[in-house]
C-alpha cells in the first residue's frame, strides 16, 4: 500500500458543489408549482402537447439533464455522510459509499435515456 | 519473568449512542438540514417520472397528475419544500459568515450581505416558473 494515499473525494465534491448550487437555487421553485401548486389547482397546469413542446427544445433537456445528474450526485454525496452519521454506522461507509454513489449512476444513465429518446 | 503493572492502559474508545442529534437543538437542527439531502433524490425521480410520462403518453400523463394530487403524496412534498428551502436559507445565510462585513468603516448587517443570493434566487426561480406554466 502507498506510504501516503490520496483522497477521491475531490472528485466527488465537485458534483456535490454544483450539484447544491443546482437544488438551493432551482429545486423549491419546481417543488412549489409540480408538487403543491399546480396538483392543488392554485397555478395553471399547461397540457400535455404544449410539456412536450418544451421538453422538445435541446436548452430545456440541457438544462433538466444538468439539474437532476448534479442534484443527483449531490444528494448521494450528502446522503452517505448523512447515513453515517444518523444511524451511527461510520465503519460501514465504505458500503454505503457504494450504495450512493451507485444508484446515483444508475439515475444518471436514466436521465441520459429519458431525455435522448425525446420523440 | 513478566513485569505486570496494576493498571492496565485501554485505549479511550468514546461511544456513542444511536440518537446522538436528539441531546442538543443544534445537533438536531443538522440533522434535519442534512436529511433535505433525501428529499433532493425524493424529486429528482419525481421529475423523472414526470419526463417518462410525458413521453409515454396523454394516459401517463394524466395518471403522473392525479398521483401528484394524492393527500400523501402532497405533505410528502410539502415537508420536501421546506427542509429544501431551509437547507437553501441557511446555505445562503452563510455568506456573511465567511465575507468581510465592514464598508468604510461601518458593519454591513447579515442580510445585506446575503441579499443578492435571496435576488438572484427570486429571478431564477421566476423566469423557471414562466417556462414551466408556458407563459414564455
Amino acid at each position: 500500500m502507498a506510504p501516503h494515499s490520496r483522497s477521491h473525494r475531490p472528485l466527488a465534491w465537485v458534483l456535490f458543489g454544483t450539484g447544491g448550487f443546482f437544488v438551493a437555487f432551482f429545486f423549491p421553485i419546481h417543488i412549489l408549482l409540480t408538487g403543491l401548486l399546480q396538483p392543488l389547482g392554485f397555478a395553471p397546469s399547461p397540457d400535455r402537447e404544449s410539456m412536450l413542446a418544451l421538453l422538445e427544445n435541446p436548452l430545456t433537456r440541457l438544462y433538466l439533464a444538468a439539474l437532476l445528474i448534479f442534484a443527483i450526485w449531490h444528494a448521494g454525496y450528502r446522503l452517505r455522510d448523512t447515513i453515517c452519521d444518523l444511524l451511527a454506522i461510520r465503519p460501514l461507509d465504505k458500503v454505503v459509499m457504494g450504495l450512493c454513489y451507485i444508484s446515483a449512476a444508475a439515475v444518471t444513465i436514466a436521465v441520459i435515456a429519458l431525455l435522448v429518446c425525446v420523440p | 519473568m513478566p513485569q505486570y503493572s496494576a493498571f492496565q492502559p485501554k485505549p479511550y474508545r468514546p461511544r456513542m449512542s444511536p440518537f446522538w442529534f436528539l441531546d442538543r437543538w443544534p445537533y438536531f437542527k443538522f440533522i434535519i438540514r442534512e436529511t433535505s439531502a433525501a428529499f433532493v433524490a425524493y424529486f429528482v425521480i419525481v421529475m423523472l417520472v414526470q419526463i417518462y410520462a410525458l413521453e409515454r403518453g396523454a394516459g401517463a400523463y394524466a395518471h403522473f397528475q392525479s398521483l401528484m394530487a394524492n393527500p400523501i403524496i402532497l405533505v410528502i412534498n410539502a415537508v420536501a419544500l421546506g427542509s429544501i428551502a431551509f437547507h437553501a436559507i441557511t446555505w445562503f445565510m452563510l455568506v456573511p459568515r465567511v465575507f468581510v462585513r465592514h464598508t468604510m468603516g461601518n458593519i454591513v448587517p447579515d442580510l445585506l450581505i446575503a441579499a443578492p443570493n435571496f435576488g438572484v434566487w427570486f429571478v431564477a426561480s421566476l423566469l423557471i416558473a414562466l417556462f414551466a406554466l408556458r407563459i414564455i
